[in-house]
């Protein structure tokens, strides 16, 4: 049972409202280190320099969207083994087929409650503590 | 505020910028940018507005968006190409998309016939039932229902007990994640596209055995290509001419139909796509790009921190992913596996505050401030001036020389209050973007009802401008862009008749002139009708019958007050509101107007506009017992005239000749009823001023008290609009000076050289 606060989380979304929206809901659920990238390119970017557990990746992206940040993700070495949690704008079945396809843990459609999120991220960790 | 409606404003703040993007995006298409990038920016943009707005349970707009988004997303997978009809229902729903989204900002009410109008047009193009809540193909999946609810930010207790009474299954590991989906999914339809090369047959395989593995799958449907088999006299022994096209409906994989090529896909064209679906999943073309991406981000970000995350030693035994071990895994791992040569890590970046103080400048450019601190400011460094200039005059008096330290310094304190001054100034301007970004909208709603067809052209949208000035101007351009494609405008039989194109250009442009920014609207109509204009005029006794004027005063004529040259009063433009208060509007905000008009090929409209309203550079002079100050930037020169200069023409008008020329000479004093006697040509000074459209005068004034940076105070929110004062001051000694209105004078002058003087009552009254 990990702790949340011990989880380092990246939330990529070029919409600052859902990224606003998903760090208000990882805090609550106990997250403390929560990074923030506009794009999946500044994303990978952000995650070679610093690793963290658990990724929540928009799909549709400017730049690199989610599919492709999260093959670029399970390509390289030290983060391939990231948690990879993709929010989908709407519950796109070949969209998860593709995702699941390449690795992805978990999705979430939005909008999504406190609930959902809590319980997409427990599926991939386990019970939060 | 509580952080739901905080991440709201947020959000509609998005939504701002967003519907910018959609704009832009689509007129970018329009102009024939067909481009992926361009095409997704827009879908992106509809796309975010309804995600966002399922998140606040806003309806109205999700269900709108959503219609919207399905027919773009027609257009991204090239289902649907964006023809101009197509993109004119968009760019209306674009303008309703903006419509509810304000609606749900402000709690206005939103035409939902419009709304259901322009579902059912986006509907009709994409073929789908414009309910919006269409089947996405997600019913046979194990999906939890969508829920609108939104994140509660209210203090939730998490017991750790709860999970296990919750209904919702949690997903165990991505593995038995996998197979859930596709055991759920059922059969699939699959499109093989397969052409074998030469060499594929040159190493001992055969196409039979390749498509009868496929049989084996599913059900097959198998189509032979024989398009490119050549003559028979052509044909080389060896070479590959057959290709198929196999329709599989199978339970099996992506990867498993990719298995069956296995040992042939360096020697064949292979795609494999799900049916219906135009997006490509599986392509052995050309190398994966994912590498090249990931090059790029190694080598433009900054080197990993040697400063890894801690391990998280409490995942239990069950937990899908062992993280600790990635981290451990990631720690052990010296140099990134697919670092291309240039991306080794620069031993200058390699330390982490560099690379954390990189990214911190990245993401920290500008800050949001709230206007009513950056007012304070302005009014504050608005009243430092006004101290400093008191002081330098207190100094004066006490008689220290010029040399003295005080003088010397006080010199510099007056060059710092300057530079405060131009700086807090600066942080209030803005650009002229956010008014003009408002035109193209405006300009098609007028071109769909008046039948003309108009391309709008805007050029130096970067151009600043204090945003009071912008604020103020939103309604004037609105009204001479209007007017514009209105009264501008031919229609498109006419103006193809005349030998143009039956499309008008309506240019709205912004350029920084001398300290103030020049604004033009031009369209390539018909020019304005003098004749017309003339008659009119007369018609409503603005001018006598008789009179002799110029082509430039004709055109000036529709700024008169009680102008309108729309024989009906049209929908568009006539709504009370002329021209005059176009000018009247643009005069409270110390500029000026100007038309300059070609029989059929068009008219020019000019604005000349202060960069800002809060200081002025001004010549302060006495007029009669008052002192006033006149523009400096409407000065050319000050002269003492000669009595012989000054010549009579008509009651109580003079000119003054000055090197050969005569201007008409206005007495301050007298025009504004502060003294009953004009002022002795010798014994007072002339200044020489151009107003709107290089008018030349003279006013008469008593004396020039000296010239000076003077703080603008609205006489109008402290009094009431008096004739021939833009507004008022305080000066050094504390006194207060009214500022003139130049242009107000020598329109009132004017008035007085014209045959039938109605300006001058009207102006007066």
């Amino acid at each position: 049972m990990p702790a949340a606060s011990s989880i380092k989380v990246m939330v990529a979304d070029d919409q600052l409202t859902i990224r606003a929206l998903v760090r208000g809901g990882l805090q609550q659920l106990g997250f403390k280190d929560i990074d923030e990238a506009p794009d999946g390119e500044e994303a990978l970017r952000q995650l070679i320099v610093k690793p963290v557990q658990l990724i929540i990746s928009d799909y549709n992206m400017p730049k690199l969207d989610g599919l492709n940040l999260l093959r670029a993700v399970r390509s390289h070495e030290p983060i391939k083994k990231t948690a990879f949690i993709m929010l989908t704008g709407r519950a796109d079945k070949e969209l998860v087929q593709k995702a699941v396809q390449y690795g992805v843990n978990n999705y979430l459609v939005k909008p999504f409650t406190i609930t959902t999120l809590k319980e997409k991220i427990e599926a991939v960790f386990g019970p939060l503590t | 505020m509580d952080p739901m409606e905080a991440i709201k404003q947020t959000f509609f703040q998005e939504c701002e910028e967003q519907l910018a993007e959609l704009e832009q995006g689509l007129l970018a298409i329009e102009g024939g940018e067909t481009d992926s990038e361009t095409v997704n920016a827009v879908f992106r943009a509809v796309h975010s507005i309804k995600g966002g707005a399922g998140a606040f349970g806003l309806e109205d707009l999700v269900r709108f968006a959503h219609v919207f988004e399905t027919t773009l997303d027609h257009v991204r997978a090239g289902r649907l190409a964006p023809e101009a009809d197509l993109l004119k229902v968009m760019l209306r729903a674009a303008d309703v998309l903006a419509d509810l989204v304000r609606a749900a900002r402000d709690g206005g009410v939103v035409d939902e016939a419009r709304c259901e109008v322009l579902r059912a047009e986006l509907g009709a193009f994409s073929g789908e039932d414009e309910t919006g809540d269409g089947d996405d193909g997600m019913g046979e999946l194990d999906f939890q229902p969508l829920s609108f609810e939104p994140i509660s930010f209210e203090p939730m207790a998490f017991e750790p007990t709860a999970i296990e009474a919750d209904p919702f299954e949690p997903i165990g590991s991505e593995l038995a994640f996998a197979p859930e989906l596709a055991a759920a999914d059922g059969r699939t339809t699959w499109i093989i596209h397969f052409r074998p090369h030469a060499s594929l047959y040159a190493h001992a395989n055969e196409s039979a055995l390749l498509l009868r593995e496929l049989g084996r799958m599913g059900e097959v449907e198998t189509t032979l290509d024989d398009s490119t088999l050549p003559p028979l006299a052509d044909m080389e022994p060896e070479g590959a001419y057959l290709a198929w096209t196999v329709r599989l409906t199978t339970e099996r994989d992506l990867d498993a139909i990719r298995g069956a090529f296995e040992w042939v896909e360096d020697d064949c064209d292979l795609k494999i796509e799900r049916e219906g679906g135009a997006a490509e999943v599986a392509s052995v073309q050309g190398p994966d790009p994912i590498e090249l991406i990931l090059a790029k981000a190694l080598a433009s970000a900054p080197a990993p921190t040697m400063e890894a995350p801690p391990p998280i030693p409490q995942i239990a035994e069950p937990a899908p992913l062992d993280v600790a071990a990635l981290i451990r895994k990631a720690q052990a791992a010296e140099e990134p596996v697919l670092a291309p040569a240039n991306a080794v890590p620069a031993p200058a970046a390699a330390h982490p505050a560099t690379a954390n103080a990189a990214n911190a400048t990245a993401t920290t450019a500008t800050i949001r401030v709230d206007l009513d601190r950056v007012d304070r400011l302005i009014d504050l460094v608005g009243e430092l001036v006004i101290n400093q200039a008191m002081l330098a005059q207190r100094v004066t008096e006490s008689g220290l020389g010029r040399s003295s330290g005080v003088v010397t310094g006080l010199d510099e304190l007056e060059h710092l209050t300057r530079e405060i001054q131009d700086s807090v100034m600066a942080i209030r301007a803005q650009p002229v973007k956010s008014v003009f970004q408002r035109m193209p909208r405006l300009a098609r709603e007028v071109a769909a009802m008046t039948g003309k067809s108009v391309r709008l052209v805007t050029e130096g949208e970067g151009c600043e401008v204090d945003k009071t000035v912008i604020e103020r101007l939103s309604d004037p351009l609105t009204h001479m862009i209007r007017n514009a494609i209105d009264h501008g405008l031919e229609r498109p039989d006419k103006r193809i008749a005349a030998g143009k194109s039956g499309e008008g250009v309506v240019r709205l442009s912004a350029a920084h002139r001398s300290g103030r920014i020049v604004i033009e609207v031009s369209d390539d109509g018909a020019g304005i009708n003098r004749p017309r204009v003339k008659d009119i005029a007369i018609e409503k006794g603005l001018i006598a019958p008789d009179a002799v004027l110029s082509d430039e005063e004709i055109d000036n004529l529709i700024f008169l007050p009680g102008f309108s040259t729309a024989s009906e009063v049209s929908d568009i433009s006539g709504r009370g509101v002329g021209m005059d208060v176009v000018k009247r509007s643009i005069q409270a905000l110390g500029g000026r107007i100007s038309v300059a008009s070609r029989p059929g090929l068009g008219s020019t409209f000019t604005l000349s506009l202060p960069l800002t309203l809060a200081v002025l550079d001004g010549m302060v002079v006495s007029a009669g017992s008052q002192t006033l100050v006149v523009p400096l930037t409407a000065i050319i020169e000050t002269l003492q005239p000669k009595a012989a200069e000054v010549h009579p023409i008509g009651e109580g008008a003079h000119v003054i000749s000055i090197r050969g020329g005569y201007v008409p000479l206005i007495d301050v004093g007298l025009a504004l009823g502060y003294s009953d006697e004009a002022v002795e040509p010798a014994k007072g000074v002339a200044l020489l001023i151009e107003g709107e459209g290089g008018a030349r005068a003279a006013l008469m004034v008593g004396a020039i008290q000296g010239q000076r940076q003077v703080v603008i105070k609205s006489l109008e929110a402290n009094y009431r609009q008096v004739f021939g004062i833009a507004a008022a001051t305080i000066l050094g000694d504390g006194r207060v000076a009214l500022i003139l209105d130049i242009d107000a004078l020598v329109a009132g002058q004017k008035g007085l050289e014209s045959p039938a003087p109605v300006l001058r009552t009207a102006a007066i009254g």
